[in-house]
């Protein structure tokens, strides 16, 4: 047996987006295990809503994290219409589709830029986060924000998009899939790549399922689960199904994670298509009383939201289980038997999201 | 949307349950604690393949012990420790416990105590429309040239 070394990962490391610790024990250059250590950036903020009108709690929730800010908008406002039994007009529900597929693009461009960073690949990074800022200029347009949103209310949607913007955006969306495509060859195709990320960080089907993981962290060991499937929004009538590899390796997750955004821009084009015409919110009266747990899936995976209300303005308490939440588990579980070099990328294929974690 | 099913569960069972569910084709979603003036609970949840749910609530109380699951599902684990940090529910069994070292947050136990609404005091619209009033008769105020020569204060050797 060799000797055996912690070696620190995090909270800073160049390739981490946001601080995470693990403490890698190391028997020569192979690691025998990992401790995580989290914390560094919880804010409390599902104990804010004891303290604050439930109406402006989507503001705050939204803020949760930068990246998914648009589906935690969405997951509270449902949680919310649900425990109401708010039903919201059929454009709202196709325009919150939308935008939560433009999350979709964003979010894995943004992560397939990282992951290209972390492999040394840079000018794919760059390349990706290019074609990206086509997508936040949308989202600019269509909102107002780049980042953080703010288009979602219980009973509907602050803001409406006309049916002229949304057929040219549609066309922008066609320029994206070709901007795309080049890129998409080099992470499906490129020697440098498939050296860098086949074969590791393996995680069975069996283990994915029963150690919790979720999202593309889940679906590229080959279990197809989709929490868009439960129909939520307008995903009942959109055409779709889950994007799985069997692989289960870095590849793998690379590869559903490219083939989701193909599925993401053809799913926004069945919303404008489909899009029927009239208002995008209800009036809403009278305060939550009761509770629910919906889930939707976010870029990373299944979210759970929970919410309880007591029949006042100010909700008993409010839950936000993240996907990378559930997916540190199945990440300590592919850490051990790889190399020191290939921890980065090892933290990086669950597509961590810190700020949603520790919330 | 349908309302939904919350099973009753005690302590006693709840790694039975844990057990019997994972035979049936569940896997651990998540759990979480639920502290109310009123009462306080954890409500744990099931999924199946098929995206299908089952959920229970076991009645806690900051101080008590509860068994853990992480036997069955290692999955439980982060959740288990964020509540018994997060609200002082001690979890007798963890596989891996963080000893109240998971969030480390600045106050102990955190969501243990039901925190009091923030009540806004009405600001009266004239008293706050006249401070901000602008004369529009009277010249704005002549501010002292910057004296580019000079220094800026504490700069400088």
């Amino acid at each position: 047996m060799g000797e055996r070394t912690i070696i620190p990962f995090g909270p800073q490391h160049p390739v981490l987006p946001e601080p995470l610790h693990l403490d890698l024990i190391l028997e020569d250059e192979k690691i025998v295990g990992a401790v995580p250590s989290i914390g560094f950036i919880h804010r409390g903020l599902e104990k804010l809503v004891e303290k604050r009108d439930f109406q402006e709690m989507a503001f705050v929730i939204e803020r949760i994290c930068g990246i998914c800010s648009f589906i935690h908008g969405q997951g509270y406002v449902q949680t919310i219409e649900a425990v109401m039994g708010v039903e919201i007009p059929e454009r709202a529900k196709y325009l919150r589709s939308f935008w939560g597929e433009l999350s979709r693009v964003h979010s894995h461009l943004l992560w397939l830029g990282l992951m290209a960073d972390a492999f040394g690949f840079e000018s794919l990074f760059m390349h990706c986060w290019r074609v990206r800022e086509k997508v936040l200029d949308i989202f600019e347009e269509t909102t107002g924000g780049r980042v953080i949103f703010s288009v979602c209310k219980v009973g509907g949607l602050w803001k409406n998009v006309d049916g002229d913007t949304l057929r040219r955006i549609g066309g922008v969306l066609k320029d994206v899939d070709k901007d795309i495509r080049p890129l998409a060859d080099v992470f499906m195709r490129d020697y440098t790549v498939q050296k860098r990320c086949v074969g590791l960080g393996v995680l069975t089907k069996e283990e994915a399922f029963q150690l919790g993981a979720v999202g593309p962290m889940l679906r590229a060991s080959g279990v197809a689960m989709d929490a868009r499937k439960l129909g939520y929004a307008a995903y009942g009538n959109l055409e779709f199904e889950p994007v799985t590899e069997n692989a289960g390796d870095c590849q793998a997750r690379i590869a559903v994670r490219v083939r989701e955004i193909y599925q993401a821009l053809d799913i926004m084009r069945q919303c404008i298509e489909k899009m029927p015409g009239g208002e995008v919110a209800t009036t809403v009266k009278g305060n939550p009383q009761g509770e629910y747990l919906s889930r939707l899936e976010q870029p990373r995976g299944e979210a759970v939201y929970y919410g309880k209300g007591n029949g006042t303005k100010y909700l008993d308490r409010f839950r936000v289980r993240t996907p990378t939440f559930a997916n540190l588990i199945p990440l300590l579980h592919i850490i051990p038997g790889c190399d020191l070099a290939d921890v980065p990328l090892l933290a990086l294929t669950i597509d961590p999201c810190i700020s949603c974690t520790e919330r | 949307m349908d309302p939904q099913v919350f099973f009753p569960a005690v302590k006693t069972e709840v790694v039975e349950i844990a057990q019997r569910n994972k035979a049936l084709g569940y896997r651990f979603a998540q759990m979480h604690c639920v502290k109310t003036p009123s009462e306080m609970f954890i409500i744990y949840t099931f999924e199946k393949l098929d995206l299908s749910i089952e959920q229970y609530r076991l009645p806690a109380e900051t101080d008590g012990a509860v068994p853990s699951v992480s036997g069955v599902f290692l999955a439980a684990v982060l959740y288990e420790n964020e509540i018994s940090e997060l609200y002082g529910v001690e979890f007798t069994g963890l596989a891996l416990d963080f000893a109240g070292t998971l969030y480390e947050t600045a106050k102990p136990r955190a969501f243990a105590e039901v925190a009091t609404p923030v009540k806004k005091t009405p600001v009266k619209k004239a008293a706050a429309a006249e401070k901000t009033k602008v004369d529009l008769k009277k010249p704005a105020e002549e501010k002292a040239p910057i004296n580019l020569k000079k220094p800026a204060d504490g700069g400088g050797n």
